[in-house]
């Protein structure tokens, strides 16, 4: 009774809801919750944000038959910038990660940092159906040499097609088609992975401060044979301040050879503009 | 500023794209990738060869090797190495590509299997499937192996082993490339099974050396510790001593303990799209006139620690005297280790050469100390001066014991085989020789050699008939003689002084204990040839003699021996039918029983006979990993022949090392429960099982009820023999040792006494098995059950699987045998009905040394108060009445005894932190007036008792009807 007083009262607290237009607040901007190593396969939307942010992440992967299991999380500092019209790029760098890895009785923990991660995009503005529009292609790489753990390294990017639709005053429409690319090389190989990806999400702005987001990613090809998952993901994202905001989200796959079963991510973000 | 992040992000990704080097097997050129390539030794005359072992030069092969006539031998003729061909993998390897043998090249192999593993799972094996072999003398000699892990093919794996000329060991490096998606806990290891038995790892850290601590696998994590080198060395004169150090890193990291060992890199994540490698030397090196024991290996490995990390080190010397005489050669005699630090650290052990003098390596260190051995104890400490020179240790002299034994009475006394035993007369005697191996393994009063080795083992000593001449220390002994049950026991007391040789003469009667036309037999049986026996075959073979056993089944684990070399060497062709065998012992986990988390294996099972096929991978033995016992079965069927025989072995033994031993326990068998007629997704129902399409999982021809003298496994094995009888199931029953060496269990005991009506030279082993299949058969520890049923005073019928027909007035004549000095007190029949005492309290004989009393009951019975009514069976027993077992968790099977010694069996018993257990034999008495004193002098451990082969009585004359589930 009372956690449900308090949620009530935080809603009561965000306020109606306002439309900003299909870029106006980046709390409606779709959660991103990824699967990947880094979290290079995130999500974003076609909008160009401006802020610095800090991202806590974590993921279970518990494979019972195999006696396999690791838990993970992370923190990574970000900061996003938009340079005109069009463009917006971002710097994003895994400060800390801490994996458990548990393979039958062996179990270890493990702390390390990077990657580091530059991402851009290019965007611009069109209507659908007579609504707002935002169309965008973004590039993000993790780049190699920037991990500590390891004594080779690893590399990886994405490319996606964004887009951005205001469908209603509250609803905005995200959809994402792209392309995921991943290398490790050690002395003892070369290793590649590569998977296309789609997803889509409905975030509804439900308070003036509050949105909530749900999600479907579709992913294929990075285990190397057939669908890798049709994961579900919901968000929410509570803007705190003029400037200040709360974002978080979990994911869970629900068909496929997915081996992660679950993935979380809580951040905290302050707009630049 | 987007401009210049491109710039960036293109200039690395192409920087990455140049690579880091594929100066690796698995990335690109293993040719350039010469393990420890920082090493250099010299010699007078090097040489190389690699090639199949069948092509290799006998002077550079080992002996005791089990290499296969098709595996790669690789030498520079200072150290000889065996890798099993791809397909003949060994031991706890799914493949082969791993060493097999060891040694300096023209001396001996005690290596068992060392193979690479990622993780503890079988699926973290490294699985080869591809073998190079690399001849580039003069420079070397290379084998490389190629596969990946055995349940994940995406992780790829490479080992190069290396040999260069005069190297006193081979280069190794391993490799490991992580193509999974999945961040991966793993290590590069390599595992030596050592086997419990044979050699012994010497750990140089803090409170270790000899004394590795329990190998607890769930801990593992906790226990994986780091190493400046590790080295091993069976206690004894011929073994070759093994060690192994890092070359790309300071520290080996693993564990050790007797059953394993496991020594390679630090447990990492290794990301997806990493990998890891390991480079080490193994030496294998042998005992010279510096000593033997670790310390041969410990020298070349700090010479390579030298030339890899500039490690300093320093030379112990000395010399062992006893009463001013050199006293080495033996591990028996002296063995010392050297101490050093301020945590007292054991740096190395050295044995002292028979001249009694050594020479020890050490890594510089303050402070250095030492401790010598002799006979079990700690008999002389001390600290070494700065220049390593202890100069003369004296220990003290033992005695020397001239032992003869012969058979007396009816004619000419024999000398004869027999096993003697000391036995401390008074408590001083008692305290001041009750030693170990360096504090490890069995403690003997006297210690007169390692418990698993050759004679003298424990307290106790194979004489030959032309005598044997025993080092024992001084004191006042009861020495003790046995030729088996079928013999009395004799006795001698002596006062034994330092330096003195005493004559000691024991002379033994024959006993009618066996009638004839019966054999004694052991049909499970270890020697050097399994993984966990350090037992000459020599030794082994003249422990068939002393035991007096008849017929022998040779069944090492997954290897095929018959010891005909040694049997025909001791003149023994007569005397002694060994069949070749064996024990198939999976090592793999792979069945998933329902319910059960971890996978198993099935248990083990005795084949004979085999032809031995030493060019062949196992001896020609069959790989027996990832298969059901139906299919096992299968598998085996064409080498055995319709003859042969399929023995179920010690079916509800418990697991060792996360291995089953029993597949009756390892499927969760309920004997209160049917056996079904289809597989019905139950325990009982997989027996009916038939995964090859053949045989079913329970079509064996014998169950092994007796393994070794207790009552213990007996009382187990019993209650699932009763209950497959019922379930339609009968077999054959037998009782057999399963001995390993001379200390752990005796050959002999048990024993299966089979009907051939023939003697052993007139019998063949198509005859034998005949018989044994037949189930004419009594087996048991000590007491032989004489049964047979029929009218009185007419031809009666004895032990067998064929029904017996009763008639009215038909009687069960019953006749209990035992030597003497063997105490049988009750004789009962079992039905599946139950149980009925027919005899208690039975006296025994007055004088336990001597010939009278060996029948100890003798009755009949009427069949009809024993079998009324309905179809069943019949087993009579005798012995002592079963020590106090209970089944606290309610499986059908005891697993607890009065531990306590309370006179019940409750949660009392249970030790801590366990549901159930243990269940064990009651301590051996102290007390020489009771009547178990003399029996557990000769076998310790051990129960007397005595079971008849089942009796099947068909009432009705309609076809025997098993009388359903045990009741």
């Amino acid at each position: 009774m009372r956690r449900a007083t308090i949620a009530l009262a935080v809603i009561a607290w965000a306020g109606p809801a306002a439309a900003d237009g299909v870029c106006g607040d980046a709390i409606d901007q779709p959660a991103a919750v990824p699967w990947r190593d880094a979290g290079f396969d995130g999500g974003r939307g076609a909008c160009p944000v401006a802020d610095v942010g800090a991202r806590v992440g974590g993921h279970a992967l518990i494979d019972t038959p195999g006696f396999y299991g690791t838990l993970g999380g992370e923190l990574a500092l970000a900061v996003r910038q938009v340079a005109g019209a069009h463009v917006a790029w971002g710097l994003t760098a895994r400060a800390v990660d801490v994996t458990f890895v548990q393979n039958a009785v062996w179990k270890i923990v493990e702390p390390s940092y990077g990657p580091l991660a530059v991402d851009g995009l290019y965007g611009v503005d069109a209507t659908l159906a007579g609504r707002p529009l935002r169309l965008a292609g973004w590039g993000a790489v993790a780049l190699p040499f920037t991990r500590s753990d390891v004594d080779g390294s690893t590399g990886a990017a994405q490319l996606a097609g964004l887009a951005s639709w205001q469908a209603r005053a509250r609803w905005r429409v995200h959809a994402r088609l792209g392309a995921l690319g991943w290398a490790g090389r050690a002395v003892t190989g070369t290793s590649t992975r590569a998977a296309a990806l789609a997803s889509i999400d409905l975030a509804w702005r439900a308070r003036r401060r509050l949105a909530v987001d749900v999600g479907v990613d579709a992913q294929l090809g990075w285990y190397r044979g057939g669908l890798d998952h049709l994961a579900v993901r919901a968000g929410v994202a509570w803007r705190l301040a003029r400037c200040w905001r709360l974002h978080g989200a979990v994911g869970a796959p629900l068909a496929g050879a997915e081996r992660q079963d679950v993935a979380v991510t809580l951040g905290v973000a302050r707009d630049l503009e | 500023m987007l401009a210049r992040c491109c710039v960036a992000a293109v200039a690395t990704l192409a920087l990455f794209a140049a690579g880091c080097g594929r100066d690796s097997c698995l990335g690109g050129d293993c040719e350039a990738t010469t393990p420890c390539g920082d090493l250099a030794f010299r010699c007078d005359a090097p040489r190389l060869y690699v090639g199949a072992v069948a092509a290799a030069p006998g002077e550079l092969g080992l002996a005791r090797g089990q290499g296969a006539a098709d595996d790669v031998l690789i030498s520079n003729g200072v150290v000889t190495a065996v890798v099993s061909a791809i397909a003949a993998p060994t031991d706890l390897a799914p493949t082969g590509g791993n060493l097999i043998d060891l040694g300096p090249s023209g001396g001996a192999d005690d290596l068992t299997i060392l193979y690479q593993l990622a993780g503890l799972l079988p699926d973290d094996a490294f699985a080869y499937d591809r073998l190079e072999v690399v001849d580039r003398s003069p420079a070397y000699v290379a084998v490389i192996a190629r596969g990946h892990l055995d349940g994940r093919p995406e992780v790829a794996v490479a080992t190069r082993y290396e040999l260069r000329p005069c190297d006193p060991g081979l280069r190794v490096r391993s490799e490991l490339f992580n193509d999974s998606p999945d961040r991966q806990a793993f290590v590069i290891a390599d595992a030596a099974h050592w086997g419990k038995r044979r050699v012994v790892p010497f750990a140089p850290v803090d409170g270790q050396g000899y004394l590795t601590p329990p190998l607890e696998l769930l801990d593992l994590t906790a226990l994986w510790k780091p190493y400046p080198f590790v080295a091993a060395a069976a206690p004894a004169p011929d073994a070759p001593a093994y060690g192994v150090v890092a070359c790309d890193r300071a520290t080996v990291a693993g564990v050790n303990d007797l059953e394993v060992s496991a020594l390679g890199t630090p447990i990492e994540v290794v990301p997806p799209g990493q990998g890891v490698v390991f480079e080490r030397f193994v030496v294998a090196a042998p005992a010279t006139d510096a000593g033997g024991g670790p310390a041969a290996a410990v020298a070349p490995l700090l010479a390579a620690r030298g030339q890899l990390f500039g490690a300093a080190t320093i030379e112990v010397t000395g010399a062992v005297q006893a009463e001013g005489l050199a006293f080495g050669g033996d591990v028996r005699r002296a063995s010392i280790v050297i101490r050093g630090g301020g945590d007292d650290v054991p740096l190395t052990a050295v044995v002292p050469a028979a001249d009694g003098g050594f020479r020890a390596v050490v890594p510089a260190t303050p402070e250095l100390s030492f401790e010598l051995w002799s006979f079990g104890r700690r008999e002389l400490r001390g600290s070494i001066p700065d220049d390593g020179a202890l100069g003369v240790l004296t220990v003290p002299a033992p005695a020397t014991v001239d032992l003869h034994v012969v058979r007396a009475g009816g004619g000419a006394d024999l000398p004869i085989d027999a096993v003697v035993v000391f036995e401390p007369a008074d408590d001083a005697t008692r305290a001041g020789t009750r030693g170990s191996f360096h504090g490890k393994q069995t403690l003997c009063a006297p210690w007169l050699g390692p418990p698993h080795g050759a004679s003298p083992a424990c307290n106790r000593v194979l004489v030959e008939p032309a005598g044997t001449q025993v080092e024992v220390p001084a004191g006042h002994y009861w020495v003790f003689a046995s030729a088996g049950p079928d013999a009395t026991v004799a006795r001698a007391e002596v006062r034994l002084d330092p330096g003195e040789v005493t004559a000691v003469d024991l002379a033994l009667r024959d006993l009618d204990v066996t009638p004839p036309g019966w054999l004694a037999a052991d049909l499970h049986v270890h020697g050097a040839a399994s993984f966990d026996s350090g037992l000459p075959d020599r030794d082994r073979v003249r422990s068939f003699l002393a035991a007096g056993v008849d017929v022998i089944a040779a069944t090492d684990h997954d290897y095929v021996t018959d010891y005909a070399a040694t049997v025909r060497a001791l003149g023994a062709d007569d005397r002694l039918l060994v069949m070749g065998g064996l024990e198939t012992t999976p090592l793999i986990p792979f069945l998933d029983v329902p319910g059960e988390d971890l996978p198993r294996v099935i248990g083990h099972f005795n084949f004979w006979p085999l032809t031995p096929l030493p060019a062949s991978p196992r001896g020609g033995a069959p790989w027996d990993e990832r298969l059901e016992p139906g299919a096992l079965f299968d598998r085996l069927d064409p080498l055995i022949g319709d003859a042969g025989v399929r023995m179920i072995n010690h079916p509800w033994d418990e697991p060792q090392f996360g291995r089953d031993l029993g597949y009756l326990r390892a499927i969760g068998f309920d004997p209160r429960r049917p056996v079904p007629a289809t597989d019905d997704g139950t325990p009982n129902g997989a027996l009916a099982r038939r995964p090859g399409g053949g045989h079913a999982n329970l079509d064996w021809d014998a169950l092994e009820v007796g393994n070794g003298a207790g009552a213990d496994e007996w009382q187990k094995n019993r209650l699932l023999w009763f209950a497959l009888a019922s379930a339609s199931h009968p077999v054959v029953g037998t009782a057999n040792s399963d001995s390993h060496g001379l200390r752990d269990n005796q050959l002999g005991w048990g024993r299966t006494w089979v009907e051939t009506g023939t003697p052993v030279g007139a019998t063949d082993v198509a005859g034998f098995d005949a018989a044994l299949k037949a189930g004419k058969v009594v087996a048991g520890s000590g007491v032989f059950v004489a049964v047979a049923i029929g009218p009185p005073g007419a031809p009666r019928r004895g032990p067998g699987l064929a029904p017996v027909v009763p008639q009215p007035g038909d009687v069960v004549a019953i006749e209990v045998r035992a030597a003497p000095w063997i105490p049988v007190t009750s004789v009962r029949a079992v039905t599946s009905r139950g149980e009925r005492v027919l005899a208690a309290d039975l006296a025994g004989p007055a004088d336990p040394f001597g010939v009278d009393g060996v029948v100890r009951w003798r009755g009949e019975v009427p069949l009809a108060e024993l079998i009324a009514g309905a179809d069943d069976w019949l087993v009579i027993e005798a012995g002592l009445p079963p020590p106090r077992y209970a089944d606290l968790d309610d499986d059908g099977v005891p697993d607890t005894g009065d531990n306590d010694g309370d006179g019940d069996v409750d949660l009392d018993d249970v030790e801590p932190d366990e549901d159930v257990g243990p269940i064990a034999n009651p301590p051996d008495p102290t007390d020489p007036t009771d009547p178990r004193f003399v029996m557990t002098r000769i076998v310790p451990e051990s129960w007397p008792y005595g079971f008849t082969g089942l009796l099947l009585i068909d009432v009705a004359g309609d076809g025997w009807t098993a009388p359903g589930s045990a009741r």
